[in-house]
């Protein structure tokens, strides 16, 4: 396994890890939005990640495959990590057998098919998520139809509109369905890309008329924009001063003037506030059920390359009955009370080289 | 907290200076008494947040860091934002005029 890499895995690993508690470190110490880490994903954690890595020990070339479905801020906050600590917690349980060896080849191989998708670090470690070609970008700028920046405020509110959105349908902390990438530099200027994907989720009963909206930003010099492992853009307020224009797709089509814009955005702006309407007066159970089935749902394209469903197995749907809010509570968020680990914690936490899970 | 100067400190998730009055929500419920241009000072903001987000001038929170959703949303917004101030509710109270300093990380009593 060691020569189709450049870096040994564990040399993989050692990066993972320092993007991710780079990442963690930027979070800072806050409450989550309906519910915290642990209280969802500890009712399905060990029997999604288990399920996983069946399937990579029995064909990682297919499993390689069927994960080259997924984009790549899937693969990399919302998958790696947490499959990473399902695999440690289901060890305690119906006597589960993996080294650590094969946990770190597993790692490996998140690697290589990240390395496929972007040119760019896999794990962000340069700060990018470069997944267009020079071409790509070439062909995309060379476009038509802009938005000039009299749109920046209006563009901007939808931005933030479509994100509420994305967290209404995804909550906090799987909020998979917004994807940053870039910053591609190209003849003096700065493309970003911020796309938003799954409005439709089948997860919720939302009818909903739009699937997948792209907002692509430019910027008239090359400035000075980050992505992380977590996904995040991390730049200063000041860029929106060399914004040059913006282009916005709809499921493919561009938007054309202010009033398309300011439509959008109203009408996810409504949509969202329905669903905190909805999700304010679910209960605890119903909460779990479905972070059980947003993460799965996330997963979907991979679970379909091997012909299955989607949705969480019966065990998951039988846990919630059986163990009730044991979980629920036990990590219930009080901030006042619980401080933020530190990163030595999250590196053991995630680390795939060792059995800690305390 | 300096209590001659009364000054708060915080991480900065996005830059800019303002001022304005304080208005205090410990609960998303009650955004809609946000009017145009206060500070929005809160513990934490999420998704439920937004209508106030949208009114505000600045935002200061107790909690979280430059990936918090207060962050994210300030800077797509263009607006100042403190975060992690881990005191602002509690000292900060409705009507305050304060000088939000994103540039330097701090928020200023000025009356």
């Amino acid at each position: 396994m060691n020569s189709i890499y450049k870096k040994t895995p564990d040399g993989i690993v050692e990066d993972y890890l320092k993007a991710l508690i780079a990442s963690l470190q930027r979070s800072g110490h806050t409450e989550f939005w309906p519910f915290g880490p642990g209280q969802v994903d500890s009712y399905f954690e060990d029997i999604l990640s288990v399920t996983l890595f069946e399937k990579f020990k029995e064909d990682p070339e297919k499993f390689k495959e069927a994960l080259n479905l997924l984009p790549a801020n899937y693969l990399r906050w919302y998958f790696l990590p947490f499959v990473i600590l399902g695999l440690k917690l289901a060890r305690n349980y119906d006597n589960f057998q993996i080294t650590n060896q094969e946990m770190v080849n597993l790692v490996a191989t998140v690697w290589e098919v990240l390395k496929g998708q972007v040119s760019s670090d896999p794990f962000c470690l340069d700060g990018k998520s470069l997944v267009l070609t020079a071409d790509e970008v070439k062909s995309k700028l060379a476009e038509k139809s802009w938005l000039d920046n009299s749109f920046k405020k209006q563009i901007n509110i939808l931005s933030v509109d479509l994100e509420a959105y994305i967290w209404s349908i995804d909550f906090d902390i799987f909020a998979y369905g917004v994807f940053w990438h870039g910053p591609y530099f190209s003849e003096g200027k700065t493309l970003v890309i911020k796309q938003f994907s799954d409005l439709d989720s089948s997860v919720w009963d939302i009818n909903e008329k739009y699937t997948n909206i792209e907002i692509l930003f430019v910027f008239n010099k090359e400035i000075d924009i980050t992505i992380d492992f977590m996904g995040h853009a991390l730049f200063s307020s000041e860029i929106w001063e060399y914004f040059e224009k913006a282009q916005v797709l709809v499921d493919g089509k561009p938007l054309e003037s202010i009033s398309q814009v300011a439509e959008i955005s109203e009408y996810f702006a409504s949509k969202s506030s329905q669903q905190v309407d909805k999700i304010k007066k679910m209960t605890p159970e119903e909460l779990i059920i479905k972070g059980g089935e947003v993460y799965y749902y996330m997963l979907r394209k991979f679970f379909e390359f091997y012909k299955e469903d989607w949705r969480p197995p019966e065990t998951f749907y039988f846990r919630v009955k059986k163990w009730g809010l044991q979980y629920w509570d036990q990590f219930k968020q009080d901030v006042s009370v619980v401080k933020k680990p530190e990163n030595a914690f999250f590196s053991r936490l995630y680390d795939p080289r060792n059995s800690f899970t305390d | 907290m300096n209590k001659d100067t009364p000054i708060i400190k915080g991480l900065i998730a996005s830059v800019g200076k303002v001022h304005g009055r304080v208005r205090v929500l410990l609960a998303a419920e009650d955004s809609n008494l946000l009017e145009e241009n206060e500070i929005l000072v809160t513990k934490r903001t999420s998704v439920d947040f937004m209508v106030a987000i949208k009114k505000a001038a600045a935002i200061v929170t107790d909690l979280g860091g430059i990936t918090s959703h207060a962050a994210i949303i300030s800077r797509e917004l263009g607006i100042p934002c403190i975060v992690g101030t881990e005191i602002a509710t509690e000292v900060l109270k409705d009507g305050d005029l304060v000088e939000v300093d994103a540039t330097e990380g701090i928020v200023k009593v000025l009356s």
